[in-house]
Order: C-alpha cells, then sequence, then structure tokens
C-alpha cells in the first residue's frame, strides 16, 4: 500500500507547491488525482518517484521509504509520465529490452509480454524503428508498453490519454483494470473527469497544493453538499468557487 | 524597461559572458593541455620555418590564407527570435542597432586579422620584406576587413541571392593579396585595386534593399549557425544542453551492440553502446582523434618514450568525452527509475570506457605499420601500456571525477 503523510514540497523549499498532503492507494484499487492545471498533482507524482525532495511528510510503499531501500522500492513501481520520454537512440525493440534487463525479468516472460503489448496496442511493425519516426501517440504506447512490460505493484499514471488514439486509450484502460485484478494499486492523475468517474474508485481533487476533496464519489459528495453531483460538478463546485 | 539604445551592448556583453563562462569550463576540464599544444605549436612552427626552402613561394601561401581570412567574414548581430515581432515598430532605434553591430563587427574581424598576421609575422619577414613592409601590409589588409564587413552586410540585405556578390568579393579579394605579398601593390594596381573595390562597392549598393527592410529570417539563421558552431565547438570539452546531438544508425556496428549478453548486470552497459554508437559524437571525436594520433606516431615515428606521451594525451582527450555517454541521460525518467543500484550507472559506463579506450590504444599501436619490422619489444610493450593508461583513465580517474559531479548526475 502506498501511505503519504502529511507531505510538503515543491521545486523549491523555500516555495512549497504542495501543503500537508496525506492520501492513500491500497492493492487493487485505482485512485484518481485530479486538479486544475499547477494544482500539484505532477508535483506529488514527482515526490513519489523521488525525482524531488519533500521538505516534510513521508511516502510510504509496502512500508519501506524510497531511500531505506532504493532498489526494492524502484523495483515495484512503473511510471507513465505525462510526456513521452524516450532514448532516441534505441528502438522500440530495445526500450522494451532494456526495461526488461533493469527489472530482472527473464528473456521468456520478456518475449511473451513483449509479443502480447505488440499485438494489443499495434506496433509490431516498428519494433525496429527509432522513436524519431514515431508520433506523440505511437511514443506514448513506448512507455505504457514498458511500464506493464514490468508488472508493478505500484502504477504511476500522469495524464495519459493525450496523444492516443480511442483504441489505445480502450487499451490501457482495460490493462489497467486487469492489473487492479491482479492487486496493483494504480494513481492516476488526469483531467479526463468523465474516465476517472467511470473507473477510478477514490480521488484526491487538489486545489492550490492542498486537499479539496477526497475520498470516494460518494464520500466526496457528502464532503461538498451535493448528494446527487457528479465529478464534474463537483470540481467545478469546489475548484471554481475558491476562485471567485 | 532597458532603452532600446543600449540593446545591442547588453547583448554583447551577455554573450561575452556566456562565451567566458564556457571558456573557463572548458580550461578547467583541459588542465595542461594547452601549454602542451603552445609548446607543440612554437617547435612546431620553428621547425617548418627552418625546413623551409629559401625559393619557396611564400607569397602564394599568404596569399590563400588572407584571402580566406578576409572573405570569410562574419557578422554577430545578436538578434533573436522574438526581435521581428517586438522590435518592429521601433525602426529608427533598429537601424542604430545595426550600425553598432556593424562596427562591433569591423573591431573584432579586424582583431581577427591583427592576430593572423602577428602569428605569420616570422614568416613574412624571413621571405616577404622587412617590419616597413609588415606595417604596410597592415594598412592594406585592415581596412580591406572592415570594407569586407561592409559589403558582406549589404549581402545580407540583398534581395536576391548573393552568390555572385560572393565570388567577386572573394576574386578581389585575392588579387589584393596577391599583389600585396608579391610585393606589386604599391604602384598602378594600388589604383586599380581601389577604383574596382569603389565600382564595387557601388554595384551591390544597387541590389540592397532599403534599410527599413531587415532581412530577419536571414539574420536569425546566420546567428542560430554561428551560435551553433560555438556550443559544438564547446560540446567537445563540456556537456552543452543546447546542442542537438545527430542520430546515426551505423548498422555496422550492430555486432558489437548484440554482443552484451540479456542480463541485469549489463542494463546500463547495454544503453551506453548504443548511445555511444548511434550519436554522431562523441563517437566521431574518438574516431578522429584515434586516425590524428596514428598518422601523427607514424610520421614522426618518436622514440618510445615520446610515443607513450602522444598515446596518453590522445587517450586523456578521448576519455573527457566519454562522461557524456552517462551525462545525456540524467533527465530521462526511466534513467532514474530503474531498480538497480546507483553505482551500476558509473560502473557500467566505467567498463564501456575502459574498454573504448583500450581498443583505441589498440589501434593506433597496431597500425604502426614501422614498429612492425622489429616488433619485440616495444609493441607489446606499448600494447600493454595504452591497456594500462585504458584502466588507469577508464576505472580510477574519470569515475572519480564522474562521482564528483554525482550530486548532478542520478
Amino acid at each position: 500500500m502506498l501511505e503519504i503523510k502529511n507531505l510538503t514540497g515543491g521545486y523549491s523549499s523555500h516555495q512549497p507547491v504542495i501543503h500537508q498532503i496525506s492520501f492513500t492507494v491500497s492493492p487493487g484499487e485505482i485512485v484518481g488525482l485530479i486538479g486544475l492545471n499547477g494544482a500539484g498533482k505532477s508535483t506529488t507524482i514527482k515526490q513519489i518517484l523521488g525525482f524531488l525532495h519533500a521538505k516534510e511528510g513521508e511516502i510510504r510503499f509496502n512500508g519501506q521509504t524510497l531511500q531505506e531501500d532504493p532498489v526494492a522500492f524502484k523495483r515495484q513501481l512503473a511510471y507513465i509520465p505525462e510526456t513521452p520520454y524516450l532514448y532516441p537512440e534505441l528502438t522500440l525493440r530495445e526500450h522494451l529490452e532494456l526495461t526488461a534487463m533493469a527489472y530482472g525479468i527473464s528473456r521468456d516472460d520478456y518475449q511473451d509480454q513483449m509479443q502480447q503489448m505488440l499485438n494489443l496496442f499495434r506496433m509490431k511493425k516498428k519494433l525496429d524503428w527509432y522513436p524519431d519516426t514515431f508520433s506523440k501517440g505511437m511514443r506514448q504506447k513506448v512507455m505504457v508498453m514498458s511500464a506493464f512490460l514490468v508488472n508493478p505493484s505500484l502504477l504511476i499514471v500522469d495524464e495519459p490519454f493525450i496523444g492516443l488514439d480511442p483504441l489505445a486509450i480502450h487499451n490501457l484502460l482495460e490493462l489497467m483494470v486487469k492489473l487492479k485484478k491482479q492487486e496493483t494499486g494504480i494513481l492516476l492523475s488526469t483531467h479526463v473527469l468523465a474516465t476517472a468517474e467511470k473507473y477510478c474508485d477514490r480521488f484526491v481533487l487538489l486545489n492550490e497544493g492542498r486537499i479539496a476533496l477526497a475520498g470516494s464519489l460518494d464520500e466526496m459528495r457528502e464532503q461538498a453538499g451535493f448528494p446527487d453531483a457528479s465529478l464534474d460538478e463537483l470540481f467545478v463546485h469546489t475548484v471554481g468557487e475558491e476562485r471567485l | 524597461m532597458k532603452p532600446l539604445t543600449s540593446l545591442f551592448m547588453e547583448r554583447r556583453k551577455a554573450a561575452w559572458q556566456k562565451g567566458a563562462r564556457y571558456a573557463a569550463l572548458i580550461a578547467r576540464g583541459l588542465h595542461f593541455l594547452p601549454i602542451f599544444l603552445l609548446v607543440f605549436i612554437y617547435y612546431g612552427y620553428r621547425a617548418f620555418l627552418e625546413w623551409l626552402p629559401s625559393d619557396f613561394p611564400v607569397y602564394l601561401i599568404l596569399t590563400v590564407l588572407f584571402t580566406w581570412f578576409l572573405s570569410q567574414t562574419q557578422i554577430r548581430t545578436y538578434v533573436k527570435a522574438a526581435d521581428p515581432v517586438f522590435l518592429l515598430p521601433a525602426d529608427q532605434s533598429l537601424q542604430m542597432y545595426f550600425k553598432k553591430s556593424l562596427l562591433y563587427n569591423m573591431g573584432m574581424q579586424s582583431l581577427k586579422i591583427l592576430f593572423w598576421l602577428g602569428f605569420v609575422f616570422p614568416l613574412f619577414y624571413t621571405h616577404i620584406g622587412d617590419g616597413k613592409a609588415f606595417l604596410l601590409a597592415l594598412a592594406v589588409l585592415l581596412p580591406l576587413k572592415a570594407w569586407n564587413v561592409w559589403i558582406h552586410w549589404l549581402e545580407l540585405r540583398n534581395k536576391d541571392g548573393y552568390t555572385l556578390h560572393q565570388i567577386l568579393r572573394w576574386g578581389s579579394n585575392g588579387l589584393v593579396c596577391l599583389w600585396l605579398f608579391s610585393g606589386s601593390l604599391f604602384s598602378w594596381p594600388l589604383i586599380v585595386a581601389l577604383g574596382w573595390l569603389g565600382w564595387l562597392t557601388s554595384y551591390h549598393h544597387r541590389f540592397t534593399a532599403p534599410a527599413s527592410i531587415i532581412p530577419w529570417d536571414r539574420l536569425l539563421l546566420l546567428e542560430e549557425q554561428i551560435i551553433s558552431r560555438y556550443y559544438r565547438l564547446a560540446s567537445h570539452f563540456v556537456d552543452v544542453p543546447h546542442i542537438k546531438n545527430e542520430r546515426k544508425k551505423r548498422p555496422i556496428f550492430a555486432p558489437i551492440l548484440h554482443s552484451v549478453r540479456y542480463g541485469r548486470e549489463n542494463t546500463y552497459l547495454y544503453l551506453y553502446l548504443r548511445t555511444f554508437f548511434r550519436y554522431r559524437e562523441p563517437f566521431g571525436v574518438y574516431i578522429r582523434l584515434t586516425l590524428v594520433t596514428t598518422l601523427l606516431l607514424a610520421t614522426f615515428q618518436p622514440e618510445w618514450w615520446l610515443f607513450m606521451v602522444i598515446l596518453s594525451i590522445a587517450m586523456y582527450i578521448t576519455g573527457i568525452q566519454l562522461p557524456w555517454i552517462r551525462r545525456i541521460h540524467r533527465f530521462q525518467p526511466w534513467f532514474r527509475l530503474y531498480p538497480l543500484p546507483d553505482e551500476k550507472k558509473r560502473t557500467g559506463w566505467a567498463r564501456l570506457a575502459f574498454i573504448l579506450l583500450g581498443v583505441q590504444a589498440s589501434l593506433v599501436v597496431l597500425l604502426q605499420w614501422w614498429l612492425w619490422k622489429d616488433p619485440f619489444p616495444f609493441l607489446p610493450m606499448l600494447l600493454l601500456f595504452g591497456w594500462l593508461v585504458a584502466w588507469f583513465l577508464g576505472q580510477i580517474h574519470l569515475p572519480k571525477k564522474l562521482h564528483q559531479k554525482s550530486s548532478i548526475i542520478h
């Protein structure tokens, strides 16, 4: 289980972007991280991944922090970033192979998984192509395929739908559901509220670096005092009202 | 807001400061190598002067050299991509901006001529003429350079292409240089030259667009090319974030890439090998330095100790380019997330650096055909020495330097 307690931090220790954030992601659940641009979603994710150092608070996964055992901590998680970062000098095959090597996946498992992913995302013909010939969507697919290749216990996904074609979005969501059934915890940051409402079990709504609402949809309705509101309405009400 | 009148000077100052920072970084990285280089040039130049036969047509060499130095004119305007939008309303101030740029470039380019004239002075003095003749050459070449800057500026503002204009300018420079260095300028050729240059100036003016029309695209492209050139030069020594390193497939090296065994312990070697072979640099530097060192040693066939010194210097210069292979990945999120101990990034790099430098040393030594005539004991000794240097640089010295920087290299 991912546990975030009283997390405060940002790019500079003098000017924290997020303040006193606490939430959990349990095995087998999808938690939606939502908020306006600049609300602190990506900063929270970067803190979990260890790209930024927290000013206060702690992040534990299955009881362990990143600092205590970086290798074990990282082995359990996979990340799909908002912007697809690929190695320009590696082909698609080599991206997948490198990931499999780094995560210690056996060659046979890697070959099996790779074939499944290639079929699912229709990238078989692109196996020996370099990323500079890929569209944004294809680049994002490489990220998605690599993340699922490693069978993580915690999957962190930052705005994954931009650039993906509808079929790829469908497949990505299917894979997320499959992973969820295998007891993987998923933290999904997104602006696509309709998708979040449909697939997420719980939500964390960030506003100006603080948690405005958190919990299941029903719990958030109760917190906001809107018993029949959709996620979209809750979002507009909570964030829009505070902005006025 | 800063007044537009001082904008050129502000930008020039900022560019110089940035240049100075890069120069300091490069100097720090090179240690005492520039001193070695200066000593090498000094002795090489002296040996060249002693070797040069007295009937050698030095005036031809100087003509070619100075035709190049005069004609190859660079104009720095420090323009930025946003200028056409933001500076457009400031027409009068812009005229002043470009005037300042032109004066600055005339000054800088004249300094270039002064430097090269100083460099060739020994050659001039021994083969062409005395001190008075040298001062006269200076009096001709400096204004001629300023004229070249002015005409090149007109070329850039030419409405159409300017290839013909450039050919005319290069030809004129060549002719004046030939007359100057052959000693025949100071009579009727001087009058012909002045008349011709005057006519050429008016000819250029005829094709120039009005001053209010600024060739932004051309100027921006030129500025970008100049900056890229500087950054590319700097990137041989330090990591330059602005430079885009071209990717090359180089399928010929595929067998080497495939030789890395599939396994967790080889993760970084797998990546670094591909980074090395599939980017233009530092692979290019590696090949160039290997070839130059091989040719240098084959030409001079030095004593064994000097052989070792030259080989070590070449390997060192190659070695300091290699940390880039690891540095390039430092912002790649996966590279930071791989579940492997952090030191593996360094040890994987050290393995590659050791192999690359060892192979370089072997190539340089084994290609010395003159050593093969009597291979023992020097050939094996030099080979062993090469691999020892590779081990020291790859496994000890350079990783230590990398380690010091590791706070920014995760």
